[in-house]
């Protein structure tokens, strides 16, 4: 990370997108699949574009994007929303005694934009330092240069699943596979994760017939409760380190 | 494929919950979440996505009764790769790319 001295807001504010560019990077390719798996599945472009802009979720935004292409249930996709980003439940819990003294109002808004990016990014900042009066324009610095890109390339997916011909061919479907792989690797440096991982694996294959896709809801509630089993959790560091373990995976 | 209206409030409902998440410990002072809650809520992320390859991976064995298909072999590929320390990035692409290779030859 660079050492810019902080002097203004507004330094604080670049400096919060300069340091967040290494994960907006990593993030773009899984925007413009997401823009891209929309037409691929039959999906109007307006609901890929409304996921973006107004959940901000990546993992969520696929998540629902698959459910909703196999025609599950509304009520079912929103409830997986939920269990999907329960996780920011911890980012928010981090990030709070640090904001403590910023405004209510600011604090909604700040909300809105909490990614793991933005919260890896933050974060790392704040252990290094960084002054009460500088924080909140570095986090929205963050936040909006993730906001920005996350729009831009779904756009770009979009057009670019709409205009290329046979793309059902190219096996994007393995594309989401081969991401969801990609993010939950690096959480497998914990063992409680693999479990968590292992349990959650075989539980959705044998329960693939239930209807409503509630199988998969009641595999990751059993796989999630096994694993936070005490006895599988006594290597488990501070709550920060672990959280910072998912480095890397999308919003 | 669902009405727009349905899927406007399905929208509504994500955001709903996904704001609520992000806000609620922000905004409320002192939420006191157990040691076990938190645990839990750490093994969500790696059980949803484990979850979720499942049946992508299983279902064409299944379905062809050869344990040979693309799917589970670039699945295989995709966690090796991750495993040795290769960039996320680069595992996704690389085992789309081993899934093109598979898809083609199997």
């Amino acid at each position: 990370m660079t050492e810019l001295p902080i002097t203004s807001p507004g330094r604080a504010f670049a400096l919060g997108a300069i340091d967040s560019l290494p994960l907006v990077v990593a993030a773009a390719p899984f925007g413009i699949l997401f823009g891209a798996l929309a037409p691929a599945n039959d999906i109007p472009g307006w609901i890929a574009v409304a996921f973006s802009a107004l959940v901000f979720a990546g993992s969520a935004q696929y998540v629902a994007l698959g459910l909703l292409a196999i025609g599950t249930p509304l009520i079912l996709i929103v409830l997986t929303t939920f269990v999907v980003n329960l996780r920011h439940l911890l980012y928010s819990l981090a990030l709070a005694k640090d904001f403590q003294f910023a405004p209510r109002g600011k604090k909604i808004v700040m909300a809105f934009f909490l990614t793991d990016e933005t919260f890896v990014t933050v974060s790392r900042r704040l252990q290094m330092q960084l002054s009460e009066n500088h924080r909140i324009a570095y986090y929205f610095g963050s936040a909006c240069f993730m906001y920005g890109n996350w729009q831009v390339c779904t756009w770009m997916g979009l057009w670019a699943g709409s205009s290329l011909q046979n793309i059902e061919q190219l096996g994007l479907e393995f594309a989401m596979v081969a991401a969801f792989i990609g993010m939950l690797v690096p959480m497998l440096k914990h063992k409680a994760n693999v479990l968590a991982a292992i349990i959650g694996f075989a539980l959705a294959w044998f329960t693939r017939h239930w209807p409503y896709q509630s199988g998969l809801v009641f595999s990751v509630v059993v796989a999630a409760l096994v694993a936070s089993y005490p006895g599988f959790n006594k290597s488990e560091k501070a709550l920060t380190n672990e959280t910072c373990a998912s480095e890397g995976s999308v919003s | 494929m669902n009405n727009s209206v349905s899927v406007l409030l399905m929208i509504i409902g994500m955001v709903t919950v996904t704001f609520g998440v992000r806000m609620a410990p922000l905004v409320v002072d002192h939420i006191r979440l157990s040691p076990f809650a938190l645990r839990f809520l750490n093994k969500v992320p790696a059980a949803v996505l484990a979850a979720l390859v499942a049946v992508p991976i299983l279902e064409p064995t299944l379905a062809a009764q050869n344990i040979l298909q693309p799917e589970l072999i670039a699945a295989l590929v995709c966690l090796i790769l991750g495993l040795t320390g290769v960039h996320m990035l680069a595992t996704v692409i690389l085992g789309m790319g081993s899934y093109w290779v598979l898809a083609t030859w199997l």
